[in-house]
């Protein structure tokens, strides 16, 4: 996935990714959190993106971003 | 007189998911255990409006709000949330018991003095950072009273976003007409007796001679010290289950959904550094139990254990299976030059790294894994949150963007 994030001021925040062809901008982030697998920790946002509802992960490790969950399923 | 303040997360799952989508909000949302599973394990304010609530069959909560939005679980989400709450009020006071995934007990006896408006303007101020720092659709009620069973009481009254103090003037009037049951330590059967005696109300309660252990609970009395983190007692045992959608009919299939748990249960005996003797096996009706002289935390003991047992009474056409290890102590690493020792320690190292189930043994290729079930059970809160003031800066809700 490609993606274009500012990191200020010792945070990190996901502005434009384009995921299925399409690009996406990020409005608003509700939601940020770290989600654990075994050692390896996620940084966790939730993306709304004019209406579609998104989760981006940020592999802490490797700094690799996913896009793990999206609307419609995710409402 | 102490001075104890609960917390108490309002409709906790289903308002974490609105925070994480506005487009939740202000909208009936139950929440499920999986896609296609039968229950609401939590609802929203919203959807409790229809008379929604925890143990709902999916079914039922259709027929009372045809309009209710499921949205699967996520426990992840849930405890990264939870981490954030106790730092907020852990900053409140020293003195904090985690109750249950979304509430504690704070004992402000003493912090409380740094407010000039005391527990309230320090309760009001935990109400804000709640809203800073998990987002600004989270609410909590709170409760503030001398005991802890007086103050989850009072969280309990406002509902959401409520914020009531009980004084020794007004707590008798104030509980009067609560139920029984609601009250923590009556329980069913002492609810049954009193329900026998045309008792339903604490109220209706403080009208009868009752023996002491009863009276006591009735009238509030009951008072017991808040509990920190740190003096949690180690886990006693560490247990796996996990219910099939379809029986398992063949031995080769259910061994290897025992060898499954068998490894998720050793492995977080391995990260809480503990080991155990006694090892049990549920399958269904059927179980068995085994001791060992000495501890372990290798899976191929434990398993090759449980599956002599299974073998002695191989039963098939089962849909739960479960498997306990208890008798635990920490581990201590006697075995530091033990080769397998070594082995497990690296598999641990690379699981962590990569994630669970990075390696795992060969009997388990080729079929489904089942991951670690993360649940609202804090059967480990010892292990998970004896250290937990970890956490970064950036990590904070980033409620605007
Ligand atoms: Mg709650």
């Amino acid at each position: 996935m490609e993606i274009v994030v500012r990191f200020s001021q010792g945070k990190v925040k996901p502005e434009t990714f384009w995921w299925n062809g399409r690009e996406y901008q990020v409005e608003r982030i509700p939601l940020i959190f770290e989600r654990k697998d075994g050692g390896r920790k996620y940084l966790c946002f939730s993306v709304d993106c004019g209406g579609m509802i998104a989760e981006l992960v940020m592999d802490k490790e490797d700094l690799t971003w996913r896009l793990i969950k999206c609307a419609p399923s995710y409402t | 007189m102490r001075t104890i303040l609960h917390v108490d997360m309002n409709s906790y799952f289903a308002t974490a998911e609105q925070q994480a989508n506005p487009y939740l909000r202000g909208k009936p949302v139950g929440i499920i255990k999986a896609e296609g599973r039968g229950c609401i394990i939590a609802a929203s304010i919203e959807a409790k409006k229809y008379k929604i609530k925890t143990g709902c069959t999916v079914w039922d909560a259709k027929k009372l709000c045809p309009q209710i939005i499921l949205v699967p679980s996520d426990m992840g989400k849930y405890f990264a949330l939870t981490q954030r709450l106790i730092r907020i009020i852990s900053d409140y006071s020293p003195t904090l018991e985690v109750f249950s995934i979304d509430e504690m007990f704070a004992d402000v006896t003493d912090t409380q003095k740094l407010y000039s408006g005391g527990a309230l303007e320090m309760a009001l101020s935990m109400k804000q950072r709640v809203k800073e720092e998990l987002g600004e659709w989270m609410r909590c009620s709170i409760g503030i009273a001398w005991t802890k069973i007086l103050a989850k009481l009072a969280s309990e009254m406002h509902k959401p976003d409520g914020l009531t103090m009980l004084s020794p003037e007004n707590y008798l009037e104030e509980t009067k007409n609560i139920k029984v049951e609601e009250v923590c330590g009556i329980g069913r059967a002492r609810t049954t007796t009193l329900q026998s005696m045309g008792v339903r109300t604490l109220g209706e309660a403080r009208q009868l001679e009752l023996p002491r252990e009863i009276a006591d609970l009735v009238w509030l009395r009951v008072d017991q010290p808040v509990s920190r983190v740190e003096d949690l007692q180690p886990a006693k045992s560490v247990s796996r289950t996990y219910t099939a959608f379809s029986a398992l009919n063949a031995q080769r299939t259910v061994l290897n959904l025992v060898r499954n748990l068998v490894e998720e249960a050793a492995a977080k005996l391995r990260e809480m550094n503990m080991a155990g003797r006694t090892f049990c096996l549920f399958l269904d009706h059927f179980w068995a139990r085994k001791t060992l002289h000495s501890s372990t935390d290798d899976p191929q003991i434990i398993y090759d254990l449980l599956a002599r047992a299974y073998e002695q009474n191989p039963v098939t056409g089962i849909r739960q299976a479960g498997v306990s290890v208890s008798n635990l102590i920490f581990n201590y690493q006697f075995l530091i030059f033990d080769q397998r020792q070594k082995l497990l320690n690296a598999v641990d190292k690379i699981n962590q790294k990569y994630g669970v189930f990075t390696l795992y043994p060969a009997q388990l290729l080729g079929g489904e894994l089942i991951r670690p079930e993360v649940t609202g059970y804090l059967g480990d809160k010892y292990y998970r949150f004896h250290s937990s003031g970890i956490s970064s800066e950036w990590e904070k809700a980033g409620a605007t963007s």
